[in-house]
């Protein structure tokens, strides 16, 4: 059973309509997009899971709805040939036939694409045999708010989030900035276009790393803002 | 001045942060010393929250934009190197701050530039089914994230408003007052301050 004590999250504001929490068409929409298993030729795959347990992909209201929130998983799995070991491979492989072209077993050198090919059949039969690495992260998705926290700042499960997202619910997920939560809470939020950086401590003032006088004396030596 | 909700408008492509990508440091390193000055902000509904910022704060320069500093440990906050980072232009990207309201507290850094939530530590649900603990837990998130919003908004009340020049120059007054641990002196003081990393 899925605990929060201790998180990291990034929040986004969804962009687009959602079908109701927990409703016929959103488990629809999330089985669809389900976690499925990679295939012999994959090295990447993600989809939804339940948040409970990374293997259970039957989305209802009891394994969804939280209180007032949807809860799911965002699972992504992972495998990738190990370069030293392909290269090492390749190299036995090379050997072998060169070998055999001597005995009059085939060409005594491999063509150019014949060492593609064969680096490509390798890289395959390695993939078969390498295990996954598998992730699985959390999203809260409050539907009053139309906010989706992703419960971890790694950026690939982010990418992965907003690309799932869209396909799934044809909705954009854009990050809660500070820019754009501001541009929320402002009842003019083009007040934010003509704002400036503000420079705290200004060259002229002096500080630790550029010399100069004090700072209390260059603070009341700086005339130009109101005291 | 401000709107409890509102809409977003279109985001220029590419820019998650519409070109401010200063807004969120400086609304950090407002909080710091608004948390150091007055610590106490109230919901509308009159809840109260206060605010602290220690165990780690990360600053950054704009003039200097390679060189970041790092305190962490004892009370950075109260330090001398934290001031004097400051004063050499740079601002805060990241702090540990923590949050009580009422009997709650919980502790999450802040990362400024995208309003990220690092390691939220929050208060242990009630005892109970592990359905209902988790519920407990989802809306200690919900508070968590208000609470930040609250600050955030009296961050955006002054900074658009005629006041800021004048919030500035308390802020400057503030850096420019001995740190606690100049204050206290001698070999006490100095064994508290944290390790400074350039």
């Amino acid at each position: 059973m899925l605990t929060i004590r201790t998180c990291s999250l990034r929040r986004y504001r969804i962009e687009g309509a959602l079908p109701a929490p927990a409703s016929e068409e959103l488990c629809k929409r999330l089985t669809d997009r389900r976690f499925l298993p990679l295939s012999a030729r994959e090295e990447r795959t993600y989809g939804w899971v339940t948040a409970d347990n990374l293997l259970l992909t039957r989305f209802d209201a009891d394994t969804l709805l939280r209180g007032e929130q949807v809860v799911l998983g965002l699972r992504i799995d992972r495998r990738r040939v190990n370069p030293r070991l392909l290269r090492a491979q390749l190299d036995l492989e090379t050997r072998a036939r060169a070998l055999a072209g001597e005995d009059g077993a085939g060409p005594k050198r491999m063509s150019r694409d014949e060492r593609q090919e064969l680096r490509q059949h390798l890289a395959q039969e390695l993939l078969k045999q390498t295990s996954p690495t598998v992730d699985a992260y959390t999203v809260i998705l409050d539907p009053a708010r139309k906010q989706v926290s992703l419960l971890t700042l790694s950026r690939r499960a982010h990418e992965a989030l907003s690309a799932l997202f869209l396909d799934t619910f044809e909705a954009s997920l854009v990050p809660l900035t500070p820019w754009r939560r501001a541009q929320e809470l402002l009842e003019r939020p083009q007040a934010l276009d003509t704002l400036e950086r503000t420079e705290f401590w200004p060259a002229h003032l002096g500080g630790a790393e550029l010399g100069g006088t004090s700072a209390a004396s260059a603070l009341l030596a700086d005339r130009r803002l109101p005291s | 001045m401000i709107a409890p909700t509102g809409s977003a408008s279109a985001a220029a492509p590419g820019d998650d942060r519409g070109g401010l990508d200063f807004l969120g440091p400086e609304f950090l390193t407002w909080l710091w010393w608004r948390a150091a000055e007055a610590p106490g902000f109230t919901h509308p509904d009159g809840t109260e929250v206060f605010v602290h910022l220690d165990e780690h704060l990360e600053l950054r320069g704009e003039r200097a934009a390679a060189r970041r500093t790092v305190l962490r440990s004892g009370v950075p906050g109260a330090s001398a190197e934290a001031r004097a980072a400051l004063k050499s232009g740079k601002t805060l990207v990241a702090a540990r701050v923590l949050l009580v309201r009422g009997e709650e507290e919980r502790r999450v850094t802040i990362k400024a530039e995208d309003l990220d939530f690092s390691g939220l530590k929050l208060p242990a649900p009630e005892p109970g089914p592990a359905r209902e603990r988790l519920e407990q837990s989802l809306e200690g998130l919900v508070r968590a994230e208000e609470d930040l919003d609250l600050c955030f908004r009296a961050f955006l009340d002054v900074r658009l408003s005629p006041a800021w020049p004048a919030e500035v120059l308390r802020m400057r007054a503030w850096v420019s007052t001995p740190s606690e641990d100049e204050r206290v002196g001698g070999p006490a003081g100095k064994a508290e301050q944290p390790a400074a990393l350039r």
